[in-house]
């Protein structure tokens, strides 16, 4: 028998049963961890455990539990939907602390009927959870993209933490979002399309936006959140412009300069409304046309961490004026996709004409680097008087 | 600098030790004794923070009942490897992830932390846990229950956590029916 089970610590026979001896908001606690099915099927353990699902304050909806029952997506879906619908129906009115849909959609070229039924249904069950306290929302999506109905946020909730993947965000969205949810605090996105241009909040803290997702317009996009304490911004758009980033700390952020109206003022713009920051990771893809003059660049006196893409090594005077604007920095970290730079080139452009260091209290200099010799790199720093920092 | 800055934290500490004491001592079921740090033990546990706030803590070790020597012990390692795993502003920023919602999943060493315990070990954490307090000992101690639990057949479940099934077999044919968008015949 123990054998046969494989775990390592199997209760011998006889043994006391320890879980039944927890309190239920332990044990809820524990099963809440569980995805849906498996959650609500712990009703045939024992007496104990009856009604227990019904209770939860965290519910981990996930289409991929319905994988292997069926064969046929349709069939998957409709499974998928009478299980969810009765889980919210039936369960008890406790408040919902998390809500997590992992969710199905079929791709575009399938007929267009059973996409709105299921956009239908994912809005339903997320207004539902906002509706029943829900402090943290994520949604993902597998296949297709599913589209979020703006409305279903405008009403008053208690969302703090809201994480979308692979959603469209239609027109209005943001808005919604800051009369209907006055207490968020975290959004994360990621492969979103976004149809808004004006994202402005008065309570956001996080707000990351990542490579994958993507504006649906050209026009320039605006970000307004004087309560931002992190901004992670690397989607496909025009530079956006920054206003009222006060109480910003760290950013790590990347644009590009293909796109439109990438000029040195609006690079500077950029980087004046981020330099107010310690922590910052800039990434600049495409080609560097930054002039010699240092325009471009303001001066960052409160930072102390920075790391740049290996675009900063592009031109000789690039991490020189970046290095010359940061007086205060401790660290700098320089991520190389490929090493076709000798360490002595890094230390040349890291140093002044005079050959001294350009920042005074520069304590470590980290080269993340995927390919070539780390080893010679780093031998090479130490010898040009760097410290080195393991990572 | 590295070392320096260890030693600007350590005559830091002194300073305090000198001024009021940065542990405190607790005394399990069993008589004995283990220090904790004062700090620690007020961030992660309600109960002990109430006790030091209120100045209810015992020099000679404070007692606590309800918890044998092995769980206190497991305790109050949690919370010296909790202080010592706190990294340092700028890593937290650089690391912020896709991963801030109200529950974070347990990081590598809370995992490695619950692993290694005993069926029965695991059990007595979690009830000292509750009891002092300790959302996110708690938390990590029922995320491991749940893994315990994951993608097994009720009979396995039975089988490990050693749950004796009271229920007659049509109350289970009923149960089954009733939730039967929860199960069909598979």
């Amino acid at each position: 028998m123990a054998e046969a089970s494989g775990e390592a610590r199997v209760t011998p026979a006889g043994a006391e049963c320890r879980i039944n001896a927890l309190g239920n908001d332990v044990l809820l606690r524990a099963i809440s961890f569980l995805e849906a099915r498996q959650l609500v099927q712990t009703c045939v353990l024992s007496r104990r455990w009856r009604n227990l699902w019904r209770s939860v304050s965290r519910i981990n909806a996930t289409h991929h539990e319905f994988d292997v029952m069926v064969d046929s997506e349709e069939e998957r879906s409709v499974r998928f939907k009478k299980f969810t619908n009765a889980l919210l129906m039936l369960r008890n009115p406790v408040a919902l602390d998390a809500f997590r849909l992992s969710y199905f959609m079929p791709g575009y070229q399938e007929p267009a009927a059973p996409h709105a039924d299921r956009e239908e249904d994912a809005n339903l069950w997320i207004d539902h959870a906002l509706q029943s306290n829900a402090r943290s929302v994520e949604i993902g999506v597998l296949n297709g993209s599913l589209v979020l109905n703006p409305a279903v946020f405008a009403s008053n909730c208690f969302l703090t933490s809201l994480q979308l993947s692979r959603v469209i965000l239609r027109r209005g969205f943001f808005r919604n979002l800051q009369t209907g949810c006055a207490a968020l605090e975290s959004l994360l996105l990621s492969g979103c399309g976004i149809y808004d241009i004006e994202i402005s909040s008065e309570t956001l803290k996080i707000l990351a936006i990542d490579d994958s997702s993507y504006f649906t317009t050209d026009k320039q996009l605006s970000i307004s959140i004087p309560s931002l304490s992190y901004l992670g911004f690397s989607a496909s758009s025009r530079i956006p412009l920054l206003k009222n980033m006060g109480s910003l700390v760290t950013a790590s952020v990347s644009v590009s300069a293909d796109s439109k109206g990438a000029t040195i003022d609006g690079i500077y713009q950029f980087l004046r409304s981020l330099s107010a920051v310690t922590n910052l990771d800039f990434n600049f893809k495409g080609t560097m046309k930054m002039e010699k003059n240092s325009q471009w660049c303001p001066k960052f006196n409160n930072l102390t961490a920075l790391t740049l893409g290996g675009w900063c090594l592009s031109a000789d005077y690039v991490l020189k004026i970046f290095l010359q604007n940061c007086p205060n920095l401790v660290k700098l970290n320089v991520k190389l996709e490929k090493c076709n730079y000798t360490s002595q080139t890094i230390i040349s452009k890291l140093k002044g004409k005079e050959g001294s260091a350009t920042c005074e209290n520069m304590e470590i200099l980290e080269i993340e680097c995927s390919e070539g010799d780390r080893k010679v790199l780093e031998k090479l720093l130490v010898e040009g008087g760097y410290n080195l920092m393991e990572c | 600098m590295e070392v320096d800055k260890g030693k600007g934290e350590a005559e830091e500490t002194r300073k305090v030790a000198e001024a009021d004491r940065d542990t405190v001592t607790l005394k399990s079921s069993d008589g004995k004794l283990f220090e904790v740090s004062k700090e620690a033990a007020a961030r992660l546990s309600t109960v002990l923070a109430g006790m030091i706030a209120g100045g209810s803590i015992d020099d000679n070790g404070t007692d606590l009942k309800q918890i044998g020597s092995e769980a206190l012990e497991n305790v109050v390692d949690y919370c010296n490897k909790h202080a010592n795993s706190i990294p340092s502003a700028a890593l937290i920023s650089s690391s912020i992830s896709f991963n801030t919602a109200p529950f974070k999943e347990p990081e590598e060493w809370e995992r490695k932390f619950v692993d290694r315990l005993s069926h029965d070990a695991l059990f007595d954490l979690v009830e000292a846990a509750n009891f002092l307090g300790m959302e996110r000992l708690l938390d990590v101690t029922c995320h491991k229950i749940s893994e315990m639990m994951k993608g097994k057949s009720p009979d396995q479940i039975r089988e490990v956590f050693n749950i004796k099934n009271d229920y007659t077999k049509e109350e289970l044919e009923e149960i089954r029916q009733e939730l039967a968008w929860a199960f069909y015949d598979d």
